[in-house]
């Protein structure tokens, strides 16, 4: 028999649920949060809305379709750059200034370690060679425009496009890869 | 695949990965709408996934920080009302089908216009639902913090006559409204709205929620605050149009303050 995910044990109206969604999710969204707000305040804000929008949505969520980390980290990524849009601004580039949300001590497991399509853009990252891997991380992660890119790192904006857009869609194919692969496996396991 | 199949698919999926990137020029949205409309099979979500996941593994090449134990509490007793809500009897009202309406419409209109005659001449007076008095006498006893809260007497004109209270609880973010003689409306053309004044978390209101009224008589209905509430002032009741909106114009027909 297969054990209801964290997402539908919220769906099905379990409180308990809510908890394990925030053990397991929480550090993760609030990470994300640090990143696009240097306020504590507006951190803390845009995380409740998120969690908010995750358990609402939670009867939408698909095993078959994405893993809990994808479905989390797209609402949150989603929400959080609609905040920034609305605000004017691009995410700060150095991390908030406040003294919550303390680094995760040394040795305690990352929520996301087992994840298996991490581990996939993990891999297809590293194989990327460092160039690429710089421009998706300050694209994706840092928040920097294609043309801010272009500026610093002194390439043409046309390569920066391009390397964003090619990096993305390499690491989707290789996702619809693995998935078809776990489908596979479902069928003739 | 024909060549012009085959360059619609690669432009379709350079302007995924640009929407995923944050990075999609307003002029070419209309492109990547209509490319996505012409190319239903096309998982729009999966480029957006490709990118949270990067993003993902990204940040655990630093550091991943703890959420604050003060919000992680919040959340979670907020999440617990909310999630056990979400398969309770009480259900705020749903947005009305709008794509029935059209045709529909006269049916509905006909039906609201017997109701009307009918409810002239002999109202149709209801008590709330036995669970709904249940839900909402548990949260008062049980909740160490709750606050009953009298609607102030009306001024608003087909409003005088409502009354009733809120009853609510900070800690479980959790209430109920008990309104009597709020007039019938017809939620093809507007709801009731909630609104939580707190001006402690934003200088907007929060939605509690939009609801019907489909009989003469008295309602409870659940509060469903969108965002956690921090310090509650007053709660207010506009008519909105169907579905609510994210900021009312008023009037506020009904308040009730602390």
């Amino acid at each position: 028999m297969t054990t209801n995910s964290i997402l539908e044990r919220v769906a099905a109206g379990d409180p308990a649920a809510v908890k394990d969604c925030l053990d397991r999710y929480g550090d993760l969204v609030w990470s994300l949060a640090r990143r696009y707000l240097r306020n504590a305040a507006d951190a803390e804000d845009a995380v409740q809305d998120i969690f908010i929008d995750i358990w609402g949505s939670a009867g939408r969520y698909d095993r078959n379709i994405a893993s809990e980390v994808a479905f989390i980290s797209t609402i949150a990524r989603r929400r959080l750059i609609d905040k920034i849009r609305q605000a004017g601004r691009r995410p700060p580039m150095d991390s908030m200034d406040d003294e919550e949300g303390a680094p995760v001590d040394p040795g305690t497991p990352a929520t996301v370690e087992d994840d298996a399509e991490v581990t996939i853009v993990e891999r297809v990252l590293a194989e990327m060679d460092p160039e690429h891997q710089k421009v998706l991380a300050m694209s994706l992660h840092e928040g920097y425009s294609h043309s801010e890119i272009a500026e610093r790192l002194s390439l043409p904006l046309g390569t920066v496009k391009t390397r964003v857009r090619r990096g993305l869609i390499h690491i989707r194919e290789q996702l619809q890869i693995s998935g078809a692969s776990d489908s596979e496996a479902e069928l003739f396991g | 695949m024909s060549a012009d199949h085959s360059h619609a698919m690669s432009r379709l999926d350079e302007l995924l990965a640009d929407e995923a990137a944050a990075a999609l020029e307003s002029a070419a949205a209309p492109e990547l709408a209509g490319l996505l409309s012409r190319n239903p099979g096309v998982a729009h979500d999966e480029m957006l996934q490709a990118a949270a996941l990067a993003q993902v593994a990204f940040l655990r090449r630093g550091t991943i920080h703890r959420m604050p134990a003060g919000l992680a509490e919040r959340l979670a007793s907020h999440g617990e009302a909310l999630v056990s809500r979400k398969v309770a009897v009480l259900r705020p009202a749903r947005k009305p089908a709008t794509r029935l309406a059209g045709n529909m419409g006269w049916a509905l209109a006909a039906m609201l216009a017997i109701a009307f005659v009918v409810a002239r001449n002999e109202p149709a007076v209801v008590s709330p639902p036995n669970d709904a008095i249940t839900a909402r006498s548990t949260l008062q006893n049980s909740a160490p913090d709750i606050q009953i809260l009298p609607w102030a007497p009306p001024t608003a004109a087909g409003y005088e006559r409502v009354t009733g209270d809120v009853v609510w609880s900070q800690s479980r973010q959790q209430g109920y409204m008990r309104l009597a003689n709020l007039p019938v409306n017809d939620p093809t053309r507007t709801q009731y709205q909630l609104w939580i004044v707190d001006p402690e978390r934003d200088k907007h209101p929060v939605d509690g929620g939009v609801f019907n009224v489909s009989a003469l008589g008295e309602v409870i209905i659940p509060i469903q605050a969108k965002l956690l509430i921090r310090s509650p002032k007053a709660f207010a009741i506009t008519a909105e149009q169907p579905g609510g909106v994210v900021v009312s114009a008023g009037p506020l027909l009904v308040v009730a303050s602390i």
